[in-house]
């Protein structure tokens, strides 16, 4: 047992150092300012741009093949952090609509896969018990939407609140 | 002269007053409402506990609600009745907002559910005066809705040393703290001296427009005897009333841009909110109504009236005669700052002073045209912003150069709009840009949260993945263990 044991950690020391020597010396050169992109966004892979992912989604913006308004989790403020780092203009639309996921909790079974599916932890919940949602941290990635076989989940627009009402913008001059 | 020179701010307008609308009746004490609506949450989002429930009796000044901290002001009956619900109901937020409410529903009787014995108020300490200030709920009547516990305690900590009591009415139409001070110019100083001792202040200075010479009179007479309190007369610019304006004119000392009055040693307060203190700590009175004016040529009866807290804005102008049929636009406030009204059934609430009904005469729009650059709108700003521009930016959405013009200064009082030859709706386009600023702000906020969430949990399942896999090798190596034994054995 204790031989066993021991074989393990020393095969687990072993490939782990294998790796990390490889990970310095075979290390591939990454546009830093993708690196820069990606670190500015939401993370949650959602997929949502189009693309594979958020690095994915990074390196298709430095290459100008993907606009810098493609990430709808972001938002607008987002959308200006990159365009100021890519030094192009985008046109801004005024009006983006956020989401925010609700579960129907008198339907939910308990089943945890939105809770597997959710890349923020969004959603709080055990096995068999109800789950819910924390709005406050929720993206609108809509990543969940398809994992409840209750069909008990939905996407709805976020209520505007009075932290985040703002006056809108005037209507421009007729003459 | 020179100094008077010196002292007067840059900018401001001097609009057309109609304050002689109300300024000379006193206040109407006679209202009373018959269904009354609080609001639990404030403008700025914070929610309040309610602590009753339907079917409920509470007598006025009862406490029916509480904030997490000193920075929420609890709410007290402003009535004697029944509370008949706690529902979603509009509050006096200007997008028709609903949050939960209580409503109450009133009797006629007026008295307070609970009186004290009287004693010498003057003698109270500075903590117990703080106490009564915290328990009664008082916010800063001027229209910020600021917890004045909240201010006092930081003044103290902050080693204030000067009291400023702004007097400063400069809307026009307004008048309701006017008349309070011309009606109750006694309990207004003997608010101040109570905060003066609360606060550790040492001197306090009045300051009121030149408009209002009776008001001016009466706490001349009020203060005669008080070396500490010093009433000064300052001349009617708009915006005179913003406190920044005030303690320049006042003081001569200019509040750093971006900062605030404490940083210069300096505590201001409403003369309002003056006399809400003197009410509470001598009369252990909570906050439960305020004086508001209501005026515009739409009114059949424009006057002064002491409102119940939570009043339905149709029941008051019901009381004041109703509106008229050429009436074009309901305000809460004054004409140059105030809040469109978008529904008749809105609660007032602390910070409520004015209640307009303007006429199309008075409303007068003007149609819009291109800006021609006149610079009128830079000289009018009292804040030495160049609105046009900030304007021209806000307009494309541009908002980081909106904010690097300095549009997170604006006090959005209107003085620009108000003198735009071309009547551009330059104020508006700054609400906009500052709402959106700040929206923009708080989304990178949860942005941020949600990447370190992300981050997080990719960790956390790592580490239960490779916790898994850990106890599966063991578990198969313990199973295993006796065959290769076996193995091992039959190989040597």
């Amino acid at each position: 047992m204790i031989a066993t044991v021991i074989f393990f950690v020393l095969l687990g020391a072993v490939l782990g150092a294998a790796l990390g020597y490889a990970s310095q010396v075979f290390k591939v050169e990454s546009n830093p300012l993708v690196d820069s992109i990606e670190a500015i966004m939401p993370g949650g892979q959602c997929g949502q741009c189009g693309v594979a992912g958020c690095r994915q989604a990074a390196e298709a913006m430095v290459r100008g093949e993907l606009n810098p308004n493609a990430c709808p989790l972001g938002g607008q403020s987002l959308t200006q952090q990159i365009a100021d780092m890519l030094g192009v203009s985008v046109s801004m639309s005024d009006d983006d609509i956020e989401w925010v996921a609700h579960i129907q909790e008198a339907q939910c079974s308990g089943c945890g896969r939105c809770y597997k599916a959710c890349p923020f932890d969004a959603i709080v919940g055990a096995a068999k018990q109800m789950h819910t949602v924390i709005s406050d941290v929720c993206t609108g990635c809509k990543l969940c939407t398809e994992s409840c076989p209750q069909g008990c989940l939905t996407m709805v627009q976020v209520a505007p609140d009075t932290r985040t009402w703002f006056w809108p913008k005037p209507q421009a001059s007729a003459a | 002269m020179l100094k008077f020179l010196s002292r007067r701010f840059r900018g401001g307008i001097h609009p057309e007053s109609y304050k002689n609308l109300t300024n000379a009746q006193g206040i109407d004490q006679h209202f009373w409402p018959r269904n009354v609506f609080l609001s639990l949450q404030l403008r700025n989002g914070a929610m309040l506990m309610p602590l009753v429930k339907p079917g409920d009796t509470v007598s006025r000044g009862q406490l029916v609600a509480k904030g997490r901290n000193d920075m929420v002001a609890p709410i007290h009956a402003p009535v004697n009745g029944v509370v008949t619900g706690i529902t979603q109901h509009f509050s006096s937020h200007p997008a028709k907002l609903k949050c939960d409410t209580i409503i109450i529903r009133a009797n006629g009787d007026r008295r307070w559910g609970e009186s004290h014995k009287p004693q010498n108020y003057l003698s109270l300490d500075a903590e117990e005066i703080i106490a009564r200030v915290r328990d009664a709920g008082i916010v800063g009547l001027g229209g910020a809705g600021f917890p004045t516990v909240a201010k006092i305690q930081f003044a103290r900590k902050g080693g204030a040393h000067t009291l400023v009591i702004n007097g400063g009415e400069c809307e026009p139409y307004l008048t309701c703290d006017d008349v309070a001070m011309q009606q109750y110019a006694a309990e207004v100083i003997a608010g101040v001296k109570l905060l003066l001792k609360a606060s550790g202040t040492h001197k306090a200075l009045i300051g009121v427009e030149d408009n209002k010479p009776a008001a001016l009179e009466q706490l001349r007479l009020a203060a005669a005897e008080s070396d500490e309190i010093e009433v000064h007369a300052a001349p009617s610019i708009y915006p005179m009333g913003s406190e920044r304006h005030l303690i320049k004119y006042l003081t001569g000392a200019v509040v750093p841009a971006g900062g605030h009055a404490g940083m210069l040693g300096i505590l201001v307060h409403n003369i309002a909110t003056a006399r809400a203190v003197y009410q509470a700590v001598r009369f252990q009175r909570p906050l439960v109504s305020r004086v508001i004016t209501v005026s515009g040529k739409g009114i059949a009866a424009p006057r002064n009236v002491e409102v119940p807290i939570g009043t339905p804005v149709s029941e008051l102008l019901e009381y004041c005669g109703g509106v008229s049929d050429s009436t074009a636009r309901l305000l809460f406030g004054g004409p140059m700052m105030g809040q469109v009204i978008s529904s008749p059934y809105i609660p007032i609430d602390k910070t409520v002073g004015g209640i307009l009904a303007l006429t199309e005469e008075e409303v007068r729009p003007r149609p819009q045209s291109e800006c021609i650059r006149c610079g009128q709108c830079v000289r009018a700003c009292p804040m030495g912003l160049m609105p046009f521009q900030m304007a021209a930016y806000a307009r494309l959405s541009d908002f980081s150069k909106t904010e690097a013009l300095g549009v997170g200064h604006c006090l959005s009082c209107g003085a620009c709009s108000y003198v735009c030859p071309s009547a551009l709706p330059l104020v508006q386009y700054f609400q906009f840009a500052k709402g959106s600023i700040n929206a923009n702000r708080l989304k990178a906020q949860r942005s941020a949260t949600a990447k370190q969430l992300n981050e997080e949990r990719v960790q956390r399942l790592a580490k239960e993945a490779e916790a898994k896999a850990a106890a599966k090798a063991a578990k198969a190596a313990a199973r295993k263990r006796p065959a290769r034994a076996t193995a091992q054995e039959s190989e040597s």
